[in-house]
C-alpha cells in the first residue's frame, strides 16, 4: 500500500490505521504518540524475513519466543508493521492512528451503530445474553473503548491536517479515551445489563450477570464452582448408558 | 453535489494478501495519476492468527 502510495504523483497524504496496543510490549501506563526503534536498532524487515524464512513448523512451535513480550500476533505484527512503514516512508507525509477498542457509533450514522461482532462489539453480545460471567480483571480497570465515528473523524482529519502540513515524515495520533473520559469495565458492565432489561436479545438464553474477579485464583475457584465441575458432571452423565445419549 | 461525489467512486478489485496487492497493472496506473489521499484501514482482527499468516 505504501509502495503504490510513493508512486502516486499527486498524493497529498496517506493515513494508516494501526492500533492504540503496539507498544504494549512496553513498561509503564503512558503510551507515547511515537514509534520507538528496536532493541539493538535492529531492522525490522530484517527481523520478518528472517521469520518468514524459517520452518513453518518451527515457527509454530516457537510463537511465543519469536514475538517476544508481545501478548498475540496481532500486536506484534502491527507493530512490526508501523516501525516499517515509518522507514519506508521517503517523502510521504503519513499519519498513523491507533484507536483502542472500537465500539458502536456514538452519533453518526445513527448511536449505537455498528456493524461487527469483533471486539467491543462481541462482549457487549456475550455480556448481554448471559453468557460471559466471570472476566479476571478489577471492575476498577479502565476499559479503553472509543466510537467507530470519533475513529473514522480522526481519521479523516488527519489526511487532511498532513495535506496542509508541508513537513514530510510520520505523524503518531491514538485515538482512545484513557483517562480523560474513562470507562470502567464494571460501569461497561451495568450499562450493557441494564440496557437488555428494556430491549432484551430476542433470544436471551441466560440471564445476564457478570462479576470481575480481580485475581486469578477468584476467578477459577468461581469459574471452576459454577461452570467447569456442573460441565463436567453433566459430561460425565451423558456417558452414563440410558442417560446420556448415544 | 451528490452526483458529482458519486463520479469520485471508482471500485478496483484487489487482494490485500496478494503481492501488488491483486491490483492490475491497469487499475494501478489509474490509481498513481488520480489519488490524492490513501487510507489504509485495512487488517486482519483476529488476535491469535498464526504468526506466519499474521505477517
Amino acid at each position: 500500500m505504501q509502495q503504490l502510495a510513493l508512486e502516486c504523483e499527486n498524493l497529498a497524504s496517506h493515513v494508516h490505521v494501526s492500533t492504540a496496543y503496539v507498544n504494549c510490549n512496553r513498561d509503564g501506563g503512558l503510551i507515547e504518540e511515537k514509534i520507538f526503534d528496536l532493541e539493538g536498532n535492529e531492522d525490522p524487515e530484517d527481523i520478518i524475513a528472517k521469520i518468514q524464512s524459517m520452518n513453518p513448523q518451527y515457527i509454530a512451535d516457537n510463537e511465543k519466543t519469536l514475538i517476544g513480550r508481545y501478548p498475540n500476533t496481532y500486536t506484534y505484527t502491527k507493530s512490526m508493521a508501523e516501525r516499517t512503514f515509518k522507514k519506508r516512508c521517503g517523502n510521504l507525509k503519513a499519519a498513523i492512528v491507533r484507536p483502542s477498542s472500537i465500539t458502536a457509533c456514538l452519533n453518526e450514522p445513527v448511536p449505537g451503530w455498528t456493524d461487527t461482532l469483533a471486539a467491543t462489539g462481541g462482549m457487549c453480545l456475550s455480556v448481554g445474553m448471559g453468557i460471559i460471567h466471570y472476566v479476571k480483571c478489577s471492575g476498577d480497570t479502565i476499559f479503553d473503548i472509543i466510537p467507530a465515528d470519533l475513529v473514522s473523524n480522526l481519521v479523516i482529519t488527519s489526511a487532511y491536517f498532513r495535506a496542509i502540513d508541508p513537513a514530510p515524515g510520520v505523524h503518531v495520533l491514538n485515538s482512545a479515551t484513557s483517562e480523560h473520559s474513562p470507562c470502567k469495565i464494571s460501569a461497561f458492565r451495568d450499562g450493557v445489563i441494564n440496557y437488555v432489561q428494556y430491549y432484551p436479545y430476542f433470544k436471551q438464553p441466560f440471564k445476564p450477570w457478570t462479576l470481575t474477579t480481580p485475581t486469578d485464583l477468584e476467578y477459577k475457584v468461581r469459574f471452576g464452582l459454577t461452570e467447569q465441575i456442573p460441565l463436567s458432571l453433566m459430561k460425565m452423565a451423558s456417558r452414563v448408558p440410558g442417560i446420556g445419549n448415544k | 453535489m451528490r452526483a458529482n461525489i458519486l463520479k469520485k467512486v471508482q471500485p478496483v478489485a484487489g487482494d490485500l494478501i496478494i503481492d501488488n496487492l491483486g491490483i492490475s497493472p491497469a487499475d494501478r496506473l489509474m490509481l498513481r495519476q488520480e489519488v490524492n489521499v490513501i487510507i489504509n484501514s485495512a487488517a486482519s482482527v483476529n488476535f491469535d492468527d498464526p504468526l506466519l499468516d499474521a505477517i
